[in-house]
């Protein structure tokens, strides 16, 4: 028999189904992702109003189905509106919900993602030096937590400490390799001193430390380019919303 | 083979259409069988006339009959006052409401980063275009009260305030008919910020 539960959860995204209904994405504390159907949302008088949003952290009873489940009763915990109401705030935000999303099957659950998820997005709604800097760090730790923790210390190859000299990321093997060892491996990304130590920090610090770091605008999009190629390499499919947050990133308005 | 060919193109053909599955697309297909020829004829030919005949229209997007739509060719509308929309058919959701008398512009789209949707994927640079040509005075942003929408209007707004135009976002808040009780906190915070005087 069909069962209706109880899930705290963030909304990842929304699409189109039908002429009032919705298909919703939502990242539950306990069941990971689960998409769902809402009926009638799309309606002036549904009962959801913007109560399915992407970024909202909601009390949500869902009904099992046999494809789809349904959602039943929504409740706003934290709606994120500061996020919604920054243009640059909700590019980082949607790219933050859009590696949550591919990283995870249906249903799949990694202890501490969906509290990293939650810390991150309430960091993103405060006072931000850099999001570049706090969505390269969110990529890095998604892809540590998921058990793609990227090796920096040591090179990969001959497990020689490699601080303070020039390494590639070989993001094949996850890690740095030195100088020595770099001959005859594909996919690697230059790394130069300044990068290797942020990307260190970055991995080490919280997101509220990261919240109030800042460096050059140059190293802040090279840290970025980095982490974007870093967690495509291990997802194996590229993330559309990198593109867009590039460009905002080079090129700002029109 | 369940039915002649012809039948089976047909069956074929109406369930590509959205909302549409197997099981109606046969319902539809012994209907149109089933009706006067004429009556079937009259449904193909309104399918390749639109197809053939409509286009867009060359300054706001809409759909069209030939190089400007209905609402850009009418002398008697407001050319200062543009509303931009995400698709022509929410232009006809506006004009039912008998209150708009200005022009139109249609994106063809909300940003949407998840998606792939930046502002270049949308037609951005032609409000632009139009703004700085046409001596508008208001924009009104009416794209969906959802994130993306909203996150459009937001980028409309720093790109066009430095134009020293006026750009204004529809209101939003509850519904007529509907019950504070069941309201969402968006919703009715939204509604209480664009309160009105009695």
């Amino acid at each position: 028999m069909a069962a209706t539960y109880k899930e705290k959860a963030i909304v990842l995204r929304a699409y189109d189904l039908g002429e009032a209904d919705r298909i919703v994405t939502l990242f539950t504390e306990g069941r990971g992702p689960v998409r769902a159907v809402a009926k009638g949302i799309k309606r002036t008088g549904s009962k959801f109003g913007a109560r399915l949003e992407p970024f909202t952290l909601l009390d949500v009873i869902l009904h099992e189905g046999r494809n789809l489940d349904t959602i039943v009763q929504t409740e706003i915990i934290n709606a994120h509106a500061p996020i919604r109401a920054d243009y640059g705030k909700y590019l980082f935000g949607e790219a933050m919900l859009e590696m949550i999303e591919k990283s995870l099957r249906e249903n799949q659950t990694i202890p501490r993602l969906f509290p990293a998820l939650c810390v991150t997005l309430d960091v993103l709604e405060g006072e931000v030096a850099d999001p570049s800097l706090l969505l390269a760090a969110f990529d890095l730790k998604v892809c540590a937590l998921i058990g793609y923790h990227p090796h920096l210390a040591q090179c990969l190859n001959c497990g020689r400490e490699t601080a303070g000299e020039k390494v590639w990321l070989n993001l094949i093997g996850g890690g740095v390799v030195c100088v020595n060892c770099r001959a005859g491996l594909d996919d690697l990304i230059p790394l130069a001193p300044a990068a290797l130590v942020l990307m260190n920090q970055l991995m080490a610090l919280d997101m509220a430390a990261i919240s109030s770091s800042r460096v050059s605008p140059a190293l802040a999009v090279e840290i970025l380019s980095i982490a974007f190629r870093f967690s495509e390499a291990f997802l194996e499919r590229p993330l559309r919303s990198r593109a867009v947050v590039l460009n905002y990133l080079e090129k700002g308005a029109l | 083979m369940l039915y002649t060919p012809p039948i089976a193109r047909l069956v074929e053909e109406l369930s590509k259409l959205p909302g549409v599955g197997q099981k109606t697309a046969q319902r539809l297909a012994f209907h149109l069988l089933k009706v006067p020829a004429a009556e079937a004829h009259s449904l193909a030919e309104a399918i390749v006339e639109a197809r053939d005949r409509v286009t867009f229209c060359v300054r706001c997007f809409n759909f069209a009959q030939g190089e400007l739509c209905e609402y850009c060719m009418d002398s008697r509308r407001d050319p200062t006052l543009v509303c931009v929309v995400e698709r022509p058919q929410d232009i006809v959701a506006l004009e039912r409401t008998g209150e708009f008398r200005g022009l139109y512009h249609v994106l063809g789209g909300a940003i949407s980063p998840i998606d792939g949707i930046g502002p270049e994927e949308l037609r951005i640079r032609e409000l632009l275009e139009r703004v700085r040509t046409e001596g508008i005075r208001e924009v009104i942003v009416a794209t969906n009260p959802r994130v993306e929408g909203e996150a459009t209007g937001l980028y409309l707004a720093n790109l066009l305030k430095p134009l020293d135009i006026k750009v204004t976002r529809i209101a939003s808040g509850l519904p007529v008919g509907g019950d504070l009780e069941y309201a969402d906190e968006v919703t009715l915070g939204r509604a209480l910020k664009g309160r009105l005087d009695l």
